[in-house]
């Protein structure tokens, strides 16, 4: 004997087949599109740096080149910052192995480190003296960081841009969370291509220009995204 | 996963693909559990038929993302609960236009069998008061409770179901529990449905 739940859904498969006929459906499965992200994010933070650095400085990634006491160090703290945002883009995206992505404490890990980890790889101790501050490189440097921000907003914009794409209605669950560690991960990609940019050595400009957008990015990805993640 | 999760999983990666055809047994074997989640989550029918229709037509659009081997009913009644939750916020914005609301027993959820008269009205008795409790308590106390109880998963599946941890999934359900017990008791049953 058929339940009462088998006799309802029964009655109601007309109609939902035909909303289903009746509504298109993308066919690009998404670990294609999450690939797909992977391979052009690094790709778009290094021509945005390279650009940038060539249009101001006149030369490419001129944050790795420019007064920097130790070579050695520069290129650590970059594989570091690379790192972090590497990891917590994979993370972000990941989907998991239920579909139903990564667990939350996972994503509240990615939204609540990422700003204080790149805060304390670049800001605590600054890997340039502050000699490009004062004109070493015949360029001004705000103290507010407003070409930093500038260049943040185009990588970390872009990124969280792709990031959507690549998992647009693929997250049913915690999608404000999901949105939030993206966020924070487009942000991690911002943060590392002005690092690579800017030869600046000052606190303010190093904490409004280089990690406010971080934070930012993280609020925008939580409050913005997570009606374009749901299914 | 059982064979019928198996099956399941094999004709949603079908669907997944592109195979319109599938989708008649793929909705065969999803539907009434699905619809049964939905009737608990929106406790009217009204509702539960809408929160149904609109998870499947969203399972439709989403399907690309469907991961293969991942169970589509989990993956199912995440989507039911965000859509009823993205619901509960429309009329929470519009309260004027709550209301009509009928409820889960006048689908015939109640099934009573070869009883008596009396016996058939302590059953509705008893009907009433759980579906009334329910759907008093919160949303997340109820769908933790519905998971693990009702719909058998495992906390770490219904962790996963409601994007939290274990220990939320199971303080929620317990919660929820305890509060049908004592409405229980207060209506004059014992936690296992007989008269006290």
């Amino acid at each position: 004997m058929a339940t009462p739940s088998e006799r309802r859904s029964e009655y109601l498969y007309p109609r939902v087949r035909r909303a289903v006929e009746s509504t298109p459906a993308a066919t690009t499965r998404t670990r294609m599109r999450i690939l797909a992200a992977l391979a052009i994010v690094p790709a778009l933070t290094a021509l945005v740096v390279v650009i940038a650095s060539e249009a101001v400085y006149g030369r490419p990634a001129a944050g790795l080149g420019i007064d920097v006491a130790s070579a050695a160090a520069v290129l650590m703290t970059l594989a570091l910052l690379a790192g972090l945002a590497l990891a917590s883009t994979l993370f972000a995206l990941s989907q998991g192995p239920g579909g139903l992505g990564i667990a939350s404490t996972w994503l509240v890990s990615i939204v609540a480190l990422v700003v204080p980890v790149y805060a304390a790889l670049t800001v605590l101790q600054p890997l340039h003296s502050g000699a490009a501050d004062v004109g070493l490189t015949g360029v001004t440097i705000s103290p507010w960081g407003v070409r930093c921000i500038f260049i943040a907003t185009v990588v970390s914009g872009s990124v969280l841009a792709i990031f959507a794409v690549a998992l647009r209605r693929a997250v049913a669950v915690a999608s404000g969370l999901r949105g939030g560690a993206l966020g924070a991960a487009a942000g991690a990609w911002g943060g590392l291509a002005v690092f690579a940019f800017c030869p600046s050595g000052e606190t303010q400009h190093l904490l409004v220009g280089h990690v406010l957008p971080i934070a930012l990015f993280t609020l925008l990805g939580g409050v913005v995204l997570s009606r374009a993640l749901r299914p | 996963m059982n064979a019928t999760g198996d099956r399941l999983s094999s004709l949603m990666e079908r669907y997944a693909r592109g195979e319109d055809r599938v989708f008649e047994q793929l909705y065969g074997l999803l539907a009434p559990r699905l619809y049964r989640f939905c009737v608990r989550l929106a406790t009217s029918v009204v509702e539960a038929d809408d929160c149904f229709q609109e998870t499947f037509l969203k399972l439709h659009r989403a399907r690309a993302t469907y991961v293969p081997g991942a169970n589509p009913l989990y993956w199912a009644f995440a989507i039911a609960r965000s859509v009823y939750l993205t619901r509960l916020r429309y009329w929470r914005r519009r309260p004027e236009q709550l209301g009509a609301a009928r409820d889960v027993a006048e689908v015939g959820e109640l099934q009573v069998h070869d009883t008596t008269p009396e016996a058939e009205v302590a059953a509705q008795h008893l009907h009433d008061t759980l579906a009334s409790e329910l759907g008093r308590m919160s949303e997340k106390n109820r769908v933790a409770y519905i998971l693990l109880k009702e719909e058998n998963l495992s906390a770490r599946e219904a962790a996963e179901v409601l994007g939290t941890s274990v220990e939320v999934v199971k303080q929620r359900a317990h919660r929820a529990y305890e509060s049908l017990k004592s409405a229980l008791s207060t209506a004059g049953w014992s936690e296992y449905g007989n008269p006290v």
